[in-house]
């Protein structure tokens, strides 16, 4: 079954217009910054919102067409993982997961068998008896999208699935996640501000930007291409814009000065520097023709095998290496380091010519 | 705020004829009279039973305007409760109970001078039939049938006492809906033709001035006993009053209001 | 050895506080320094104390029954429902609450009594009779005790996140199967809490009771009306049926403390 919908919702002054198609096994990201019209979606297929214009169609079934289709919430069959799980802290774990199926007819102490059987294949077997109040953030998640998965939905929906967690369980929780989404073979759909999960998680990404996507397209093509400065930054590719008078180039906003081995492009363009073609050195480096500066960093992010390394002034830019350089270097906030990228690294490309 | 215009709403409530605005009347009355205190007049303090309220509204009224340096202050309340009152140190210049035993029980704790007591009023009782006599009630006697709604004052005040004395008297084994706390609540229960007929006084007949019809009861009579307290700070003024209730234009307020002569 | 640092609370909170306590506490006394506790067995095992208790008993739980069954509904609406005239109706709720009991029982006299508005068409139809009857007390205690289940109710309902209502329709349920098994559970404390002070509010109700159901015993008087009785000939049984008052709503209130009406 293929969910397919052509969404256009109205909040306030605020104007959504989607087009989305998620096949059965596929996970697709909607990615967006804040106020980018995620919760918006999250309403409409949930069936809090209705549609202004368009429709959405789980197979052939037609959920909402805008008009005089409207099905109620409870029998859209939308397993939900609600950013704070939502669980019913009047209930245990096992109730927590017996409720979807009890309410779609099954007797409960059916539904309690089935649910035990979903519990133990998302990892929270041992903690039937539990209350939600008992559960680590992690194990919560996993309970939450038991029960969503339990009911057998023909979508399944995560809103923002790792905001609630810390930091410290969030990478390890993305990756079982990731693992636990596979045993839904039906359309998924994970709603994220945070490009980590969308990489990680997403077959296929929609970039959300001011209610219209701005870019689609698998994560590796998204990482590679960004069309935005908000994919360049969220998708981890430098986007700066500037003027290039024969290598020189003259950046907007900044006070630095980059060489580029493009001379071709002359005039306002588009540059991008790849994180992973910065280099940064405690003393000053010497050799090819490339960018030196002094600089200071700004914060350090391991993301497993690489870490990500944003520097200040005079030139903010984020920088990829590797974890064993991080620590050989002691790299911290405020550690001042020499930055250095080739000229050859420094793409440019006209404005507008995309 | 004058005391005139309290006694104007005063005299309308004897032509009113649902409980619910008497009710409502009375509690008006009452919050007009407590606001208007001014001092430079004679305070003289009445306690009184519930059941004199229209005499001696109208006694106070009519007192007032003759000794226009006396301001009369009336503490309408059952008979027990005045009782409670007194003996619980209310300060109060003249007591005028429902009952001798409650007079007595006052010279017995030293409130009253058992020399000083000398009778109002007397009443009788009566049966209070809801307009139209749904019920067919004629006697006493009619008080033995289950099938009216039939009420009578709590046998623990007067009213009820009495009652039920002179059932037993007239070998009658009453069947009753309703012990009333006070013989108000009674009438208004009888007015507004949830009970069929009631045992009150004759004056509450009169009272309520054609929203029920009387049948007289050949009942003993109750007497109303006024009192100066040893504790007043008015006894001469008490006096007085007094002997103006005594006094023929204080026994023509009690008739008129349905009392019987002294 | 362990030492604990503690704030000592301000005095003059304390001292507020215990003013209240000595005016909750006084009277408690005085009841208790005139309690004859010689007759104290005869008396409370006297015919009309022992009819008394039992119409209380039943009278006072029944309407603190109908109060949960009719209440509980009435504050959903109140909460959750955007009507028009909803301000007007929980005015109206209230009413009870800022009416003399007495009036209260007028009204109610006026409008289902033998000749009431509604009363007399329903009398003549099938013979039933409120006034002067069992369902007379409890019709009049249900009045006065329902909205402080209401209100208390209705608080409750307001701070629930109606998110989790949310997401159990998500799971398949329909509004019914929220309201019983996520709604109800959630706001469990609050109701629990405002079934007993219901039933305390239909315990301790006298005015409307005497005006709209009568007073007599085994049949309308309940624990208060033989109280307000005995009180004009018999103080001795008065204060020995107070105490008993006492005594069984400290009793239900207290054990009920830590499972039923705690706030969490």
């Amino acid at each position: 079954m293929t969910v397919v919908a052509n969404i256009v919702a109205q909040r306030d002054d605020f104007t959504l217009d989607l087009n989305l198609r998620i096949d059965d096994g596929e996970t697709v990201v909607l990615l967006g910054p804040n106020g980018a019209g995620k919760s918006t979606t999250v309403a409409v297929l949930a069936g809090q919102l209705p549609l202004a214009s368009g429709f959405v169609a789980f197979g052939d079934t037609t959920i909402d067409d805008s008009n005089d289709i409207f099905v109620p919430p409870r029998d859209r069959r939308v397993g939900v993982v609600f950013q704070d799980y939502l669980l019913f802290e009047h209930m245990n774990v096992l109730d927590n997961i017996a409720f979807g199926i009890n309410t779609r007819g099954a007797r409960m102490a059916d539904a309690r068998t089935d649910a035990g059987r979903w519990a133990t294949r998302f990892g929270v077997g041992g903690l039937l008896a539990k209350r939600p109040s008992e559960l680590s953030g992690g194990q919560a998640q996993r309970v939450a999208l038991a029960r969503a998965v339990a009911m057998q939905p023909r979508l399944l929906l995560l809103d923002e699935p790792l905001a609630a967690l810390d930091v410290e369980t969030r990478a390890a929780t993305r990756r079982t996640l990731a693992q636990h989404l596979r045993e839904f073979e039906g359309p998924r759909l994970v709603i994220t501000h945070d490009p980590t999960d969308a990489f990680l998680l997403g077959d296929r990404i929609y970039v959300l930007e001011d209610g219209k996507v701005t870019q689609e397209g698998t994560p590796e093509r998204i990482h590679s291409h960004p069309a935005t400065s908000y994919v360049a930054a969220v998708a981890g590719t430098n986007l700066l814009t500037g003027r290039n008078h024969g290598g020189a180039l003259a950046l907007d906003d900044l006070d630095f000065e980059l060489r580029t081995s493009n001379t071709q492009i002359e005039g306002d363009v588009l540059i991008t520097v790849h994180p992973r073609a910065v280099a940064l050195f405690t003393d000053e480096p010497h050799g090819s023709p490339r960018n030196t500066w002094l600089t200071t960093i700004d914060s350090v992010d391991p993301l497993g095998d690489t870490t990500r390394v944003f520097l200040a002034d005079p030139l903010p830019i984020a920088v990829d290496i590797t974890p064993a350089s991080t620590a050989a270097m002691g790299l911290a906030p405020g550690v001042r380091v020499w930055a250095s990228v080739k000229a050859t690294e420094v793409a440019v490309a006209a404005v507008g010519s995309n | 705020m004058g005391a005139q215009q309290d006694k104007l709403q005063v005299r309308w409530q004897t032509e009113a004829v649902t409980g619910a605005a008497r009710t409502l009347i009375l509690l008006l009355a009452a919050a007009l009279t407590a606001c208007s205190t001014d001092s430079g007049r004679d305070e003289l303090v009445v306690f009184g039973a519930a059941s004199l309220t229209d005499a001696l509204m109208m006694a106070e009224l009519a007192f007032e305007t003759a000794n226009p340096e006396v301001d009369i202050k009336l503490n309408l309340a059952g008979s027990s409760s005045l009782r409670e009152q007194v003996l619980g140190g209310a300060r109060a210049d003249v007591v005028i109970p429902a009952n001798l035993g409650i007079m007595d029980e006052l010279v017995e704790r030293d409130e009253v001078d058992a020399g000083q007591i000398s009778i109002v009023a007397t009443n009788g009782l009566a049966i209070a039939v809801a307009p139209g006599n749904p019920g067919n009630i004629d006697s006493a006697a009619d008080f033995a049938r289950s099938e009216p709604f039939l009420g009578v004052c709590h046998p623990a005040v007067p009213c009820g006492s009495l009652a039920y004395e002179h059932f037993s008297a007239r070998g009658i084994t009453p069947s009753i809906d309703t012990e009333e706390p006070d013989v108000r609540a009674l009438l208004t229960k009888v007015i507004e033709g949830e009970l069929d007929a009631g045992i009150v006084y004759e004056s509450d007949i009169v009272a309520a001035d054609g929203a029920v019809d009387g049948i007289l009861m050949d009942a003993p009579e109750v007497s109303y006993p006024a009192a100066v307290t040893e504790r007043s700070s008015q006894p001469e003024l008490a006096d007085r009053f007094i002997a103006f209730l005594r006094s023929p234009d204080g026994q023509k307020i009690f008739t008129d209001v349905g009392f019987r002569q002294r | 050895m362990s030492r604990t640092i503690k704030d000592r609370p301000p005095g003059l909170l304390v001292a507020l506080a215990a003013i209240a306590i000595a005016l909750f506490g006084l009277p408690l006394l005085g009841l208790v320094t005139r309690t004859p506790w010689t007759e104290l067995g005869s008396i409370l095992t006297s015919d009309v104390v022992i009819d008394a208790l039992w119409l209380s008993v039943v009278t006072s739980i029944a309407a603190a029954a109908l109060s949960l069954v009719f209440g509980l509904p009435l504050a959903w609406l109140l909460a959750r429902v955007e009507f028009r005239g909803r301000d007007a109706v929980r005015a109206l709720v209230t009413l009870p609450m800022v009416l003399p009991p007495v009036v209260g029982g007028t009204a109610l006299l006026l409008a289902l009594g033998r000749r009431g508005v509604v009363g007399e068409p329903i009398n003549d139809a099938t013979g039933f009779l409120l006034p002067f009857s069992i369902w007379g007390v409890i019709l009049a205690n249900t009045f006065v005790a329902m909205p402080f289940l209401v209100i208390t109710v209705e608080g409750a309902l307001r701070n629930l996140d109606p998110r989790f209502e949310t997401a159990a329709a998500t799971l398949g349920a329909g509004p019914l199967t929220v309201f019983n098994r996520i709604t109800v559970p959630a706001i469990l404390p609050a109701l629990r809490a405002g079934t007993v002070i219901a039933w305390a509010r239909s315990l301790g109700e006298f005015g409307a009771t005497v005006t709209f159901a009568g007073n007599l015993q085994g049949r309308t008087q309940t624990l208060p009306l033989a109280v307000f009785v005995a009180l004009e000939s018999d103080r001795d049984t008065a204060v020995a049926i107070s105490l008993l008052m006492v005594v069984i709503s400290f009793v239900v209130l207290i054990s009920l403390r830590d499972r039923w009406w705690s706030t969490r």
